[in-house]
Order: C-alpha cells, then structure tokens, then sequence
C-alpha cells in the first residue's frame, strides 16, 4: 500500500489531462487543469512525508521531535498560488468568450471564422496582389 | 560575491510596482520612462555581469545563505557568461520592444508594469542555480505572457490563443515539477549542482532519474514551442499585441532550449542516464521542426501566422545545436538565438510598420510611405537575414551547428538546417516582395512613432555584431558544459580545470552552405511571386493548405493531445534506451 | 482531429504516460521511509539560526525567500491580468446594477444571512490579520492570511449587495496598495543589500523565540504579502463581479451567432 500516494498522483495526472483533451464547456476544461495540478501536490506532499513525525512547526512540540519536510509543503505552497491564479486568469478569458460569442463550447470556438487568420489562404500572397489582409482606405 | 547579481531582477520588479503604483498621478509619458529606465538599468547590469563573468562563474547566495558541508540551504545564482549574455538579450529584445507600445491606448500601465516582470521573470530564469527557482520563472514567464496574449480582448483569436497558451503551458509545467519532485525525493535537495553532484555518486541506468529527465526536456520543450509542441505559439503570435511578439520572437523561444541544456549540463551530464538517447531525441525533433515548420510557413498566407512557423523551424535549428551535446553545439546554438532573435524582433517590427499590429479582424491603420518603405525594407533584410548570410550572427551560428551536427554523427542534420533555412528565408522575402507594391496611403496614419524603423535597423546591427563574438561564444560554451568546474564553484571541493574552448568559426565549408540558402531562398521567393498561382500544383496545394489549417485552427483538445503524445514518446524512447 | 479519434489517441498515449510514470515512480523511496534530506536539516537549524517556529514559513520567506519573491510576483501578474482582460470595453456602459440568475427572478437577501454575514465580518477581518502576524510562529503567514482578509470583504458582498461595496474602497486605491505591498518584498531585499549584505538577508534583530516580533525580517515580509494578497484578491473579486454586475454591453458588441457546425 506504500506505493497508493504515487497511483493517486498519476491517476489525477491523466484524469485531469483526460478532461482537458475531452472537454465540451470552457470552465471543465478549467477545472480539469487544476485537477492536473491537484496531482502535483499530492506527489509533493507524499515524497516529504515521514512516518510518525509530527508538521514542522514547533511552538508547541519540542524542537528535537521529528518533522515531516518542510520544503515539499512550501513548494506546495507556491503551486497553490500559481494555479489559483492562473485559473482566475482562465475564468477570466471565458467570461469574455462568453460575452463575445454567447458559448463556452471550446469545439465550436476552432470553427469560427474569423477574417482572413483561421482559412489557410485561398489567395496566396505569391498571387501579386499585395493587398492581402488589408482593408482599402475608405474616403 | 558580487552585488550585482540579483539587480536584474529586482530592478525591473520594484519599478513594475513603483509603475502600478503612479500610472494615474503622472502623465503617461514619465510612465513609458520609468519603465525604460528600468529596462536600460537591466541592460546595462547584464552587461557588467557578463564582463565579470568572464573571470569565473559568479555565485550568489540569497539571504546569505552559503552551503554548509557542501549541502545547499538556500537559493543561489550561477551567473556564467551565457546566463548574463540570455539575460542581457532579454533586455535589449525587451528595449526594442517597448518601443512598440504606444499603438496600446487602453490600460497602457498595466502593460508596462507586466512586460517589466516578464523582462525580470526572463533574466532571473537565465541567472539562476537552483530548479525550484528555474519553475517559478518558468511561470512568470508564462503568466506575464498569457496575460499579455490575451490584450486584445475584441478578437477571438487573442482570446483562443491566451486560452491554448495557458493550458498547454501550464501541463508543461506541472511536467517540470513533477520531475521536480522526483529529484527532490531522490537527492533531497534542490540546488542544480548539488542535485549533479548527488547523482553523479550513483552513476548507472536509472528509471526515476531518466523519466525526470525526460519530463523536464518535455516541459521545457512546451515553452519552446517545437513540433509537437508548437500549436499555441501559433495563434498566440497572430493575436497578440507587437509588444509581446517581439519578445516571444526575440528571446522567448530560445529559453525553452537554454533551460533543457541548463539543467542537462549542470544535473545529469554526469550521471550518464541515457546521454546519447537524449541528444537523438532532440537533434530528431529539431530536424522535424525545421523542416515541418519551414514548409508550412511557405503555405500559409497572413504574415504574422507565417513567421510564427518561421519562429518553430528557427528554435528548432537552435535545438539541434543543443542536442549535439558538446561545447561546440552550445555555442553555435547560442549565436544562432541571439542573432536570430534580433533578428525576428525586427521582422516583427517590420510587419508593425506595415500595420500588422492587430489582430486582422480590427485593422484599422494605413500607414504612410515612409514607414511602409522602412518595413519593407526590414522584411527584406531580415529575409535574408533569416536565410543566413554571413554577416549575420545567423550565418555564423547555422555553420557552427552544422559543424556540430556532423561531427556528433548527425551529418543529415546539416541538410535539414540548410533546407530549413531556404524554406523560411524564402517565405519571410514573399512577405516583402508583396509588400513592396501594395498600394499607397493617404497620409500618415499609423501610431507607431517614426523611428520605430530605425530600432528594427539596430536590432539587425546587433545581429551582424554579434556574428564577430564567435571566440567569446566558444569560450562561453567550454565554460557551459564544465559540469565539474559548475559544481566545484558553487559548492567548493578541489579545484578542476574547465575544459578546452573549441574552434568555433565560420569555416569555408559553412559559408558555401549559407550562401546557398541565401541563393535558394530568392530563387524561391521570386519564382513563387512571379508565378499566378502557388508553387505546387492547384490540387496538391490546397488539401495541404486545408490539412495544414485544419490542424492548426486553435483547438485547445488537440493541442493537448499532441502535448500527451509527444510527451508519452520522448518519455518511452528514453527509458527504453537507457537500459 | 475529431472529438472521436481525439479520445482513442489520447487513451493510447495517457496509458503509455501511466505505465511510464508509475516504472519511474517505484524508484522512489517508500512512502514514509526516513531519510535525509535538506529539507530535514532545516527543521533542526530553523529555530536555533531564526528563532522561528514555523519552519514552513522560514523556508518561505528566509531560506528560499527570493522563490516566493517570485511567487508573489506571480500573484501580482495575474491580478494585474484579470484587470487587463476584464477591462470594460468601448461598447460596454456601467447599467442597472443587480444580480441576475438566467431564467428565475432572484430572491432578496435574507435579514438572516445579512446579519450572519455582517456579524462575521469583523472576526474574520482580526483573524485574517492574526494568522498574517503569527505566520512565523504557527501555521500561516501573509499568503493564508490575505486570503481571509479578502475573504471578509467577500462576505459583506454576499450578505448585501454589491453597491454597498462601492464606499469601502476604489480599485485604484487597491492597485496602489498591491503595488505597495509588492515594492515592500524588493524593498525588504534591498535592505538586506544595503545594510552590507546579500539581497535578502535577515538583517533585523532576532527576538526571542516564540514572540511576535522575532525571526528578524520575516514578520515584515509577511506584512508586506499580507496587504498584497488582501488588495490583489479584492481586485480580482471586485473585476470579476464588476463584469458580470454592472456592465451592459452597448449596440455594438452583442454576441454573433455561432455558424452552424460542419
């Protein structure tokens, strides 16, 4: 059972990959990102985990007790705060994909023909005429 | 310990607040010069680094924090001339770009206070010593760049591509610290050098230091946007502001490689886990990527999406240099990103001149006849620049890297380079060539001030500078892959002498091949423009144009998909060749 | 690709990453197995060399203090970030100001989430301010603590409306105060470098172990993330709710109707 912390970490690993790669609204695709990184802290926490030691603080508990490693659990902490806030800043792109195009279907987003920038280039620039990608002056 | 070490970081931090902080109580003007006070300061400490470094790989310990018995306690810098010369790089890609930021009327602030982050963010990844510290960059980094992306919030193809961005990014860096903490359980420590020194104890095949390896080369590789990697850059160089595409083109891309050779020649260089499968695996996905990308920039038509493809087949050479795995790979790649990258701020520079500073969907300015003339003639310039002439660090860091190339044993490497170098030097010279006679404006229209041309040409100087360094390259590079030395001078030991500078120079062999790309990639471009139609046959061309598009339409599933593909590959292909 | 071919590929390629990830992982050391490690060293030095409890935080902001350095910068980017995206457009004008739920009129607040809430508000506030101070003796620190602090504010939207929010801060004041708290992470380094040293060095005088003001630099440093945290994530919940509350788009920016698919 001593290898379970590890199965888990992979387990959300793909899950959350899974997730990302099958999603059909923007804000699962979110989430499934952090259930990515949810595996990242589990393996931290597991590889700094010492049994029948105590957390490393010691304003009430002897300093010579052992401790479990502090320096997993800070990075651990540093991997919260980068994925809360990039999956804030995520939240925030799809507010304003929603405001744009009224959907958060992430599969009809690739077909939206934008200009001239998702088609390959029916007119190739080779074909002389330089105006290409640029609207005539108007007046 | 030299105080200047951490100044490149923390001056353009604290004036990123300090710029937050006055963005409405003064005019915007004091703002623009706070932030390129800040931007030169950085420059210039970069500078002093690399002098000083020049006598020895400068070490600092944050919060005094020395190694005691050889065991690391704190964060350190290892400032070796490449780290300064990558942060210093940054810094003037940063310089030039700035320059491009008054076309951005709303929220100008928030702009130069992210791109003075993102500037710190890039010259801490190039100075640091230790791997936690690497990823906290390496986030930055990609922060600052999303946000950026995703500027033009009206068009969707900004706000796809901050979302591709993201996510992609993001798997590659939860990649990086899950080999992270593998290292960690295993070496308890995780200092860069005390990691190498650890593993070096243990040599022999082994399966937790390979896969670490291997995701760590993958992560990195996510940033630098190399096949199959490279989707997100695509979209991202499309939509984003010029601000954030001429430091994605100058120097963003090439620190996705100097962080896979950072940690290979400090962390398992010398624990021999699998060192020729590594090298193979990235020469073949350097090739890939040249020669893929290369061809595809020749099929799609919007300028700015074709110099994305150029920026993938150009990292891509820059990757084949690195997977050499010696001192003359290192260098050759290192002057092939510096010269190359001044020279893609340029072009980028150039299509802004010729109003390509918005997403196409919102275009709004004609500029006038003299700024159209400037970016026509630094597409033209930068087109050949691309193709490799000489005079350009291009020219003397393609022939270095071919030099490398064969004598690791990938002399077919060589053939991709110069193949690549036609492709794209061929489709950046299209770009002038329709350019030149596209019609005339009324008026000045466009909010780029005048001597945004004159920066361009700068930048193109820098590069023909650069190509006179290839001494001080060769030098810088011995120093590089002196594991043992890295690691004597961060956490002392008996003194090892570092190894011999290789001749790093543009031999007669390497200049017959540049020209040739140079003469490929007119004849190419010409004959494309005088011709009706594209170069291939109609039915030929336009499957593979609707593939092509298909493929590379912004869908964040696929470009994930490809991520877990190419990750599972390069994963197994490395431990089975480590048994 | 297909949605289809999109899942049997990934399947395949996640089953390979699966078995490749797990080979690797069997060589690491069993869970709990005791072994040293630096992070182990730190737990024995932190309190004689600090005179600091919580180890966790001296690893934050002592030992790897210019990592979080980074982080926090991290934080600031992203705040910065949503501000930037969620930014009102040209077509967009502040409306009627009242939440909306798609479908079913919203009922008013309760009195009893009102003064549930408000009566909360205050002992959240202390809290979040007593785990910021104490981060350095027990669990907590300016990361944890900010969070709470911004919780309360939070709450007096949840208990009320968001209107009432509108007295107690402007977002300019908040930009100010992040700005101030991130400058005072540099500025606490470039004392370290001032007062003779390296960036970042503890300068200040220890204390004595156990009280308020001891681990030198450190409680400083918390107060400065503190106030950065706490004025970044007001912001954050300030834009977020600011865009869905009160702005209305204009003639121009309507949504356009999907195309139908392929």
């Amino acid at each position: 059972m001593s290898f379970l912390p590890y199965a888990v970490a992979i387990w959300l690993f793909v899950v959350g990959l899974y997730g990302i790669v099958t999603s059909r609204n923007l804000l699962h695709q979110i989430i499934s990102l952090s259930v990515l990184q949810a595996s990242t802290y589990v393996l931290l926490l597991a590889i700094g985990f010492r049994r029948g030691a105590a957390a490393p603080v010691f304003a009430d508990i002897p300093a010579n007790r052992a401790a479990v490693d502090p320096i997993v659990q800070a990075l651990s902490l540093t991997d919260v705060v980068v994925g809360a806030t990039v999956t804030a800043l995520l939240l925030a792109i799809a507010v304003q994909l929603h405001k744009r195009t009224g959907s958060l279907d992430p599969e009809a987003l690739r077909r939206w023909p934008e200009g001239r920038e998702t088609e390959d280039g029916a007119r190739g620039l080779s074909d002389g005429r330089a105006t290409h990608g640029w609207r005539p002056p108007t007046g | 310990m030299s105080n200047l070490a951490p100044l490149p970081v923390a001056v353009p931090l604290g004036a990123a607040a300090a710029v937050l902080f006055v963005q409405f109580i003064v005019p915007r003007a004091v703002v623009r010069s706070i932030a390129a006070a800040a931007v030169l300061a950085e420059v210039s400490f970069s500078a002093a680094l690399v002098h000083q470094a020049a006598t020895g790989t400068i070490v600092y310990w944050f919060g005094g924090w020395a190694p005691r018995a050889g065991a690391a306690l704190g964060i350190s810098f290892a400032v070796d001339r490449l780290g300064a010369a990558g942060a210093l790089l940054a810094g003037v890609i940063t310089a030039a770009a700035l320059a491009t930021t008054r076309e951005l009327r709303e929220a100008s602030g928030i702009v130069y206070s992210l791109v003075l982050v993102l500037l710190a963010a890039m010259a801490g990844f190039c100075l640091t010593g230790d791997l936690f510290n690497l990823f906290v960059f390496f986030e930055l980094i990609a922060v600052c760049g999303f946000v950026l992306a995703a500027y033009h919030t009206e068009s969707l193809t900004a706000l796809r591509s901050a979302l591709s961005f993201a996510i992609t990014n993001s798997i590659g860096a939860f990649l990086v610290l899950i080999a992270i903490a593998l290292l960690y359980g295993r070496t308890g420590t995780l200092n860069l050098a005390e990691i190498g020194r650890k593993l070096a104890a243990h040599p022999g095949p082994d399966r937790l230091v390979t896969v670490a390896l291997a995701l760590l080369v993958v992560g990195f590789l996510v940033k630098a946007a190399v096949v199959p990697f490279h989707f997100w850059l695509i979209d991202t160089v499309t939509g984003a502001p010029v601000v954030l595409v001429v430091i994605l083109g100058g120097v963003l891309d090439s620190l996705g490689v100097y962080g896979i050779v950072r940690v290979y020649w400090t962390v398992f260089a010398s624990a021999s886990a699998g060192q020729h499968a590594v090298g193979a695996v990235l020469v073949a996905l350097g090739a890939a990527s040249a020669l893929g990308a290369g061809a595809l920039s020749l099929v799609f038509s919007h300028p700015r999406r074709r110099l994305g493809f150029v920026m993938v087949a150009h990292t891509g050479i820059v990757l084949i240099g690195a997977g050499c795995l010696s001192a003359t790979g290192i260098a050759g790649s290192a002057l092939y990103a510096a010269g190359d990258g001044t020279v893609k701020a340029a072009l980028f520079i150039g299509l802004a001149l010729l109003g390509f500073d918005e997403p196409a969907d919102a275009l709004r300015r004609i500029p006038g006849q003299v700024r159209r003339r400037a970016g026509v003639a630094l597409l033209a310039a930068g087109g050949i620049a691309t193709a490799g002439l000489p005079l350009f660090a291009t020219g003397l860091g393609k022939a270095v890297i071919e030099d490398a190339a064969s004598h690791a044993g990938y002399p077919w490497a060589a053939v991709c380079i110069v193949v690549a170098a036609v492709l794209t030097g061929a489709a950046v010279l299209e770009i002038a060539l329709a350019a030149r006679g596209s019609g005339n404006g009324p008026g000045d229209v466009c909010d780029h001030p005048w001597w945004l041309g004159a920066v361009g040409v700068a930048l193109l100087a820098i590069s023909a500078v650069v190509a006179t360094a290839g001494r001080w390259a060769s030098r810088a590079a011995a120093v590089f892959v002196s594991t043992a030395a890295y690691q004597q001078r961060v956490l002392g030991g008996p003194r090892v002498a570092p190894a011999v500078a290789p001749h790093v120079g543009l031999s007669a062999g390497g200049a017959v091949l540049d020209l040739i790309a140079v003469a490929g990639a007119a004849v190419l471009a010409s004959g494309r423009a005088r011709a009706a139609g594209p170069f291939m046959p109609a039915t030929v061309s336009a499957a593979v144009r609707r593939a092509a598009g298909r493929a590379h339409d912004g869908s964040i599933g696929d470009s994930a998909t490809w991520a877990a593909i190419g990750t599972a590959a390069i994963t197994v292909v490395l431990a089975v060749s480590t048994r | 690709m297909t949605v289809r071919t999109r899942r049997a590929v990934f399947l395949l390629a996640a089953a390979v990453l699966a078995a490749v990830l797990a080979w690797a992982f069997g060589g690491l050391p069993h869970f709990g197995a005791s072994r040293p490690s630096s992070g182990l060293t730190l737990n024995q030095l932190a309190v004689p060399q600090r005179h600091i409890t919580d180890v966790v935080t001296a690893v934050n902001f002592d030992y790897r203090g210019f990592d979080t350095l980074g982080e926090e910068f991290i934080f600031f980017a992203a705040v910065l970030g949503t501000a930037l995206i969620l930014r009102p457009k040209l077509a967009e004008r502040p409306g009627h100001v009242a939440d909306y739920a798609t479908g079913r009129a919203v009922p008013p607040t309760s009195d009893a989430v009102r003064v549930i809430g408000l009566g909360l508000t205050p002992p959240t506030v202390v809290f979040g301010l007593y785990v910021i101070a104490h981060g350095h003796l027990t669990p907590g620190g300016g990361f944890q603590g900010g969070v709470v602090v911004a919780t309360a504010v939070l709450l007096i939207y949840l208990a009320g409306e968001f209107e009432d929010l509108h007295g107690l801060y402007t977002e300019v004041a908040l930009e100010r105060a992040e700005a101030i708290g991130a400058a005072g992470y540099v500025g606490v380094g470039l004392l370290g470098l001032a007062a003779g040293g390296v960036f970042l060095q503890n300068v200040l005088p220890l204390g004595q172990t156990g009280s308020v003001f001891s681990a030198g630099v450190v409680p400083l440093i918390n107060l400065s993330v503190g106030l950065e945290i706490t004025a970044g994530l007001v912001l954050l919940l300030t834009n977020f709710l600011h865009q869905v509350i009160v702005l209305r788009p204009g003639a121009r920016s309507a949504p356009t109707a999907l195309p139908p698919r392929v």
